[in-house]
């Protein structure tokens, strides 16, 4: 067993946090709070080192006033919390919205949209051929929102067979990860802490 | 103007990024690149800024708790407490600081490892209880997933060669398929959500409902 | 028959501890084979000669680590014996300190800091921070995480862009993760990516790999296990084998036990009505 008193309180709140699946207690709560406020704080900090380092040092250290732009931006994001001033966050709002669509749309269309098209539809074997058939299956089965009569019904209905297999190899691999992260824990009180682990 | 400016702010900046990344190289067009850099480190500033927001409301909502005395403020206390103690820990000492340390991997780290871990259990009663094939669909699903568990962990070769790599077919082709259909329709999604707001039909981003 | 239908919830999640913890206490050794996607994976870095720079995603938190640091300490060790240099960077803000801790524990903290190897911190913004990386990287990652400026450092000489990367390995469990890279890195630089993901995430970035877009991926705590067989340091992963293995099958029993009976049952009264086998259903779901 080990003496260490980090691993004894790191021990203590695995306990805690665990008991919850047995019933919610003050104990849990306790812990689950301190995780609230320590990981906020953390991302507090995180957030000044950014702001520290991105902006306000090339600033102080190379004159570059620029930065005052973004800052002032990220300053205005608080009026929302001033009545009457609130409408002025819309402002460092719509720059930060303006950036993540732009940057989440071009990602789309190349990386999600074009690529994988292309990767579809280069043949060159048996499984290439099926992939391509079970991806425009899976995708008309999307697209037609309306139930096809007929031999062209089976399309769609063979989408929704391949989508099937997907989920259920989703199911499978959450499974698998659920698992993990379980056998990490226990490795933890088995090892680290009561040291009964070979 | 309050409402149609941030609109306006907003389609230009999204242009420029998006142009930035599809036109070439030439001098001509410099002025597009140079934008687009300079507003995605912008970009990481102001998201820094956002982060606090979380923060200030967690803040917020649980002073007024313990102010008022509610019979969660202990709660509370334990939350802010340990929120001011790391923020001024990490802003006057740096993060490599013990005490900070101590928080993030004593505290912090195995309470969310066994957060995250206890979804375990749930996810046992879960497909224990749920998982009831009744189509043929639902059979598919229960098949292929079986075939995965075995196939991913060490025990499926061990039974036989054909869960190994059978998972992996699944894997490769039709999940691939199913996967890219699915990414494929959220690639448009993302795109025709992009024109809506830029063309102002969807202000909701603004806190604008109409 | 109906008594398997009708465990309780207790003694399954007594059952799920004694399969997970039974295995650890007393190893069986099952084989662990190596699968296509973590040899692939293994021989791209391998491919990379002494000296060549790679950037080190740290996107995973504690939350995640049972899963991602086991493969973050493998792939580390492999990049360590090959003499590359390591960049770390992160787009998840509890990574910084994982990577602290990652570099600590394995061959790397040997080496020297700033020259072999660097750990550039965290940078906010997600999917758009990814992007501004790609264009510039010292500008985007001015400091290291200490605040020390990163073109002190010898080894972020003539960087600038992900062009002048090697390779970027990221561990990442959720956003930002390997799509980022692809949709904002690849695009553009065609830099090769190769990602640590966890097991829910393998079906989602499979697209990515079938396209070419991620060179290869290690998938959960199996993926570092085989991962740590092929760089000679088995550690935590390989020890969770035999539990992995055993947790699987614990669930596919259950899930067995829970739709056998009324398979059979469904045979039995195919004649019989819509409305009577949802009230068997209906039963049957409570426990």
């Amino acid at each position: 067993m080990s003496l260490d008193f980090g691993i004894w309180v790191e021990g203590l709140v695995t306990i805690a946090m665990l008991s919850y699946v047995w019933k919610e207690n003050p104990f849990y709560r306790i812990a689950e709070h301190l995780y609230v406020g320590i990981s906020a704080g953390h991302a507090v900090v995180m957030a000044w080192g950014n702001i520290r380092d991105a902006a306000v040092k090339p600033m102080q250290e190379e004159g570059q006033l620029v930065w005052i732009i973004p800052i002032l931006l990220g300053v205005l994001l608080y009026s929302r919390y001033f009545k009457g001033i609130s409408w002025i966050a819309r402002y460092p709002v719509a720059v930060m919205v303006g950036i993540g669509t732009g940057v989440a749309v071009r990602g789309a269309i190349h990386g999600d949209f074009v690529q994988q098209i292309s990767a579809t539809i280069s043949v060159g074997s048996v499984n290439d051929i099926l992939l391509l058939v079970f991806v425009i299956a899976s995708l008309s089965y999307f697209f037609f929102s309306r139930e096809l009569k007929g031999p062209m019904g089976t399309v769609p209905q063979l989408g929704r067979t391949v989508l099937m297999v997907a989920f259920g190899a989703a199911f499978g691999t959450t499974v698998m990860g659920r698992m993990a992260l379980l056998i990490g824990r226990i490795q933890f009180v088995l090892g680290d802490w009561l040291g009964i682990m070979k | 103007m309050k409402n149609s400016l941030p609109v306006a702010i907003m389609t230009v900046i999204a242009l420029i990024i998006i142009l930035d990344f599809f036109v070439a190289d030439a001098p001509s067009v410099q002025w597009i690149k140079q934008s687009g850099l300079v507003l995605r480190s912008w970009g990481i500033v102001i998201a820094a800024f956002a982060m606090g927001l979380g923060a200030v409301n967690l803040l917020r909502r649980h002073t007024v708790a313990i102010s008022r005395r509610e019979p969660e403020a202990l709660y509370s206390v334990v939350l802010v407490g340990s929120m001011v103690i790391i923020i001024i820990l990490g802003i006057a000492y740096g993060s490599d600081h013990p005490t900070y340390s101590f928080l993030f991997s004593n505290i912090l780290s195995p309470a969310s490892a066994t957060m995250y871990a206890s979804i375990a259990f749930y996810i046992v009663t879960a497909a224990y209880r749920s998982f009831h094939a009744r189509s043929f669909e639902s059979w598919v699903l229960l098949i292929t997933a079986v075939i995965v568990m075995l196939g991913k962990a060490p025990i499926g070769s061990v039974i036989s060669g054909f869960f190994p790599t059978a998972a992996d077919w699944i894997q490769a082709i039709p999940n691939t398929a199913g996967m890219r259909a699915i990414m494929m329709g959220a690639a448009l999604g993302v795109v025709s959500s992009a024109v809506k707001m830029f063309l102002g039909l969807d202000r909701t981003y603004l806190g604008l409902r109409d | 028959m109906e008594r398997l239908q009708s465990i309780p919830k207790s003694w399954i999640y007594v059952i799920l501890l004694i399969v997970l913890a039974g295995p650890l206490l007393r190893p069986i050794g099952i084989p662990i084979p190596i699968s296509s996607d973590i040899r692939k994976s293994f021989e791209a870095v391998d491919s990379l000669a002494p000296g060549s720079v790679v950037v080190f995603g740290f996107d995973y938190s504690p939350g995640s680590a049972a899963e991602m640091e086991p493969q973050a300490m493998a792939i580390l060790e492999h990049l360590a014996e090959k003499q590359v240099k390591v960049i770390g960077i992160s787009f998840q803000a509890q990574g910084p300190e994982m990577a602290t801790k990652a570099f600590s524990a394995t061959s790397w903290a040997e080496k020297e800091y700033g020259v072999d190897y660097v750990n550039l911190g965290y940078r906010a913004g997600g999917q758009a921070a990814v992007a501004a990386f790609a264009t510039d990287i010292p500008g985007t990652f001015s400091t290291d995480y200490t605040g020390k400026p990163s073109s002190s450092f010898p080894i972020m000489q003539g960087i600038k862009t992900a062009a002048d990367i090697d390779m970027i390995i990221t561990i990442a469990p959720g956003q930002p993760g390997p799509e980022d890279y692809v949709r904002q890195v690849y695009g553009t630089y065609k830099t090769r990516i190769i990602a640590g993901v966890p097991a829910v995430a393998i079906t989602q970035v499979a697209p990515y790999v079938q396209a070419g877009q991620i060179e290869g991926i290690l998938g959960g705590l199996p993926g570092a296990a085989e991962y740590e067989i092929l760089v000679e340091k088995p550690g935590q992963a390989v020890a969770a084998m035999d539990a992995q293995s055993l947790a699987h099958l614990l669930i596919i029993v259950l899930i067995a036990f829970r739709n056998i009976p009324s398979f059979f049952k469904a045979k039995e009264a195919r004649a019989q009505s819509m409305s009577g086998s949802a009230q068997k259903a209906g039963r049957g779901g409570r426990s």
